[in-house]
């Protein structure tokens, strides 16, 4: 491994000395042009705000809006801001042409917007529309439609860009949060009532996006669904530090029901997670640090001073308490604990397979009816395909006792692979034997027939 | 670049100081184009891309809202995104059909001109199977890579440029490096 770190280690790409310099000139002479413009515009006030953000759109458009900004720019330029084009706009999902009209009238729309309070609840808003918006690519995506592998990573590539945009958007909901924190604003009661609403917000964006997440087939996406769901988890944190706050300074500005509601199914939650740590803690108990055990009872401990804390009434301590226990099984995350959760979920589900095959079989000898065993069958395919991809070997169920590193190989082994299919054949093509994919459908009894292969 | 530079540089670009900007430029423009280069495996493209990063620099720098804590961790993030939409605005295949300017891009690797010429032609060689066997990772291994052993960032860095906690990305550099291993592997195997 050594050698292989020391050879990228000697990887050095060099810029042209000509273009580095031509880059530079043209980087601070568009740098004067621009700011030429910004200075010189003589507007303040929301004109300014509004042309600031007009021209960051379309003065200077990514490499990929480009032809998108452009088309854009003509098309408002015709229509004159038309309704109609606005109206069209409203419908349109991340990557199509009158999106980049539809973000744009949201901005002017914040840029106009004056009160804090109605600023939160308009970013919760658009949001609310970018959250619709991946829900409606994630479904399109995993509806099976896609024949083809190309077909998938474009529809991944779809999801992702979608979830960058709602990414960005509770990053903006954060910011018009921590401004009216930080704005002293002296309506306690409107204050709270925008961070309850926030709060109520999150969770239902938190349920969409596990469920989402659960769905969800590219590892991918399941990874940007977990950063997307830290960065709500974030502003959730905030917000609950907002209500406990004013609770603690005013009881009767938030209803105490709501309140033991709302920590009552935090708790629950990070009770869930700390009940897998504890599985994988067990599983791995001898491969694992004093440090990591010592994090685990710590967290346990936690969550019951938190349920009593919460029976009294203290939901600061709730609060504090939470917050600390999802640092802890954060740290917890950090030493190789995902590797050894992956270990550990990895065998759990071979031990379930073996079973599940094995009265599969029974079921098959007991005379039940074809399309039932084909049922069975099917799902177990499907399972199968899930947990290891689809090569022959792993179908075998392997040992618990093997090697660390050796399975982190075997997985890589698979992900590898899957990547040269990919490029190859679509899904439900035969590779099993060796012959090149052509992208043939098999049809289902053959399918049945080559896992029926499989495990004999 | 240590903080209290990084600091000083960034309330001057805020203020429009162009010479502030030109010192960020010349720090971290070869740099930033190695990464973008390693991904795209185009010249004229990763000189756009890395042209467009830089201001994109500019302009996040002057948003109200903006909280930079380190430059470095900031061009690569933005870079990473140009990338990224570089390969949604050609589609996703494009990085593996685009073909290697394999002469132009060995001389460019092999720096190290005290080696004999023998040993030098097998590092040619090694470099290649390294960067061709790169080309086939998934992105986020591909990423871990050029971050760590090539552009030799601290996991924190790369943890605030991937958005992972640093557990996660030492975690994940031992499983890229066992993945491109098995990549070369393979290379060799089929060649």
């Amino acid at each position: 491994m050594n050698d292989l770190i020391k050879q990228l280690n000697k990887i050095e790409i060099k810029p042209d000395q000509d273009w580095k310099q031509d880059s530079r000139d043209f980087l601070i002479s568009k740098i004067r042009r621009v700011d030429g413009i910004r200075n010189n515009h003589g507007l303040s006030g929301f004109w300014a705000r509004a042309v600031n953000i007009w021209s960051r759109m379309f003065i200077v458009p990514r490499i990929a809006w480009k032809p998108v900004g452009v088309f854009a720019l003509v098309a408002l330029i015709f229509f004159g801001g038309s309704a109609v084009l606005v109206q069209a706009s409203k419908s349109s999902v991340v990557g199509e042409p009158l999106f980049v009209v539809k973000v744009a009238v949201e901005s002017l729309k914040m840029a106009a917007e004056t009160d804090n309070i109605r600023k939160v609840a308009l970013a919760n808003k658009v949001l609310d529309s970018r959250l619709s918006e991946f829900d409606r690519v994630f479904t399109a995506s995993n509806d099976g439609s896609a024949v083809s592998n190309s077909q998938d990573n474009n529809a991944n590539d779809e999801v992702a860009l979608a979830l960058d945009e709602v990414e960005k958007n509770i990053f903006k909901v954060s910011y018009r949060f921590t401004d009216l924190k930080n704005d002293n604003y002296e309506d306690d009661k409107r204050m709270v009532a925008a961070a309850m609403e926030v709060n109520k917000q999150m969770k239902s964006y938190k349920q969409k996006l596990k469920k989402a997440q659960a769905e969800a087939k590219a590892g991918e996406v399941v990874e940007k669904i977990e950063q997307v769901l830290a960065r709500v988890d974030e502003v959730d944190i905030d917000v609950l530090e907002v209500i406990v706050d004013s609770h603690s300074k005013n009881e009767d500005l938030v209803d105490k029901n709501e309140l033991n509601s709302i920590f009552n199914e935090r708790l629950v939650e990070i009770g869930v997670e700390a009940e897998q740590v504890a599985q994988v803690v067990d599983f791995k108990s001898d491969q694992l640090s004093g440090d990591i055990l010592e994090k685990t009872e710590k967290v346990k401990q936690n969550i019951k001073i938190a349920n009593e804390a919460l029976q009294k009434g203290e939901y600061g301590l709730v609060l504090s308490l939470a917050n600390d226990t999802s640092e802890l099984l954060r740290l917890v995350y950090g030493e190789n604990f995902d590797v050894y959760k992956l270990e550990f979920t990895s065998s759990k589900e071979e031990q379930d397979m073996a079973t599940d095959t094995e009265s599969g079989d029974d079921e098959a000898g007991v005379e039940s009816s074809d399309n039932n065993v084909e049922d069975e069958i099917e799902t177990n395919i499907n399972e199968l395909g899930e947990i290891k991809g689809d090569t022959d070997e792993n179908f075998l169920p392997t040992s618990g006792n093997i090697d660390f590193n050796e399975k982190l190989i075997q997985i890589d082994e698979v992900v590898i692979e899957d990547n040269e299919n990919n490029q190859n054949t679509g899904p439900g093509t035969d590779d099993s034997n060796g012959d090149e994919g052509d992208g043939e459908v098999l049809s289902e009894p053959e399918q049945v027939k080559e896992f029926e292969v499989g495990i004999n | 670049m240590n903080k209290f530079n990084q600091k000083n540089l960034l309330k001057k670009i805020k203020n429009g100081d162009e010479s502030s900007f030109g010192k960020v430029y010349d720090f971290y423009v070869d740099k930033i184009y190695q990464f973008v280069f390693l991904k795209v495996n185009h010249k004229e493209n990763a000189q756009e891309i890395v042209q467009d990063v830089f201001w994109k620099f500019w302009q996040y720098v002057h948003k109200p809202e903006a909280q930079i804590n380190n430059i470095s961790s900031l061009l690569y993030t933005i870079a990473r995104n140009l990338v990224f939409d570089f390969y949604r605005s050609q589609g996703r295949d494009a990085r593996v059909t685009i073909p290697i300017e394999s002469q132009d891009m060995i001389d460019s690797l092999v720096q190290d001109n005290s080696l004999e010429k023998e040993a030098e032609i097998d590092i040619k060689y090694d470099i290649e199977a390294v960067q061709k066997a790169l080309e086939i990772l998934p992105d986020s291994y591909q990423d871990i890579i050029v971050l760590k052993y090539i552009n030799e960032l601290s996991n924190k860095e790369i943890g605030i440029i991937l958005n992972k906690k640093e557990g996660a990305v030492r975690v994940n550099c031992h499983r890229a490096l066992l993945a491109l291993k098995q990549a070369i592997k393979k290379q060799d195997l089929d060649r």
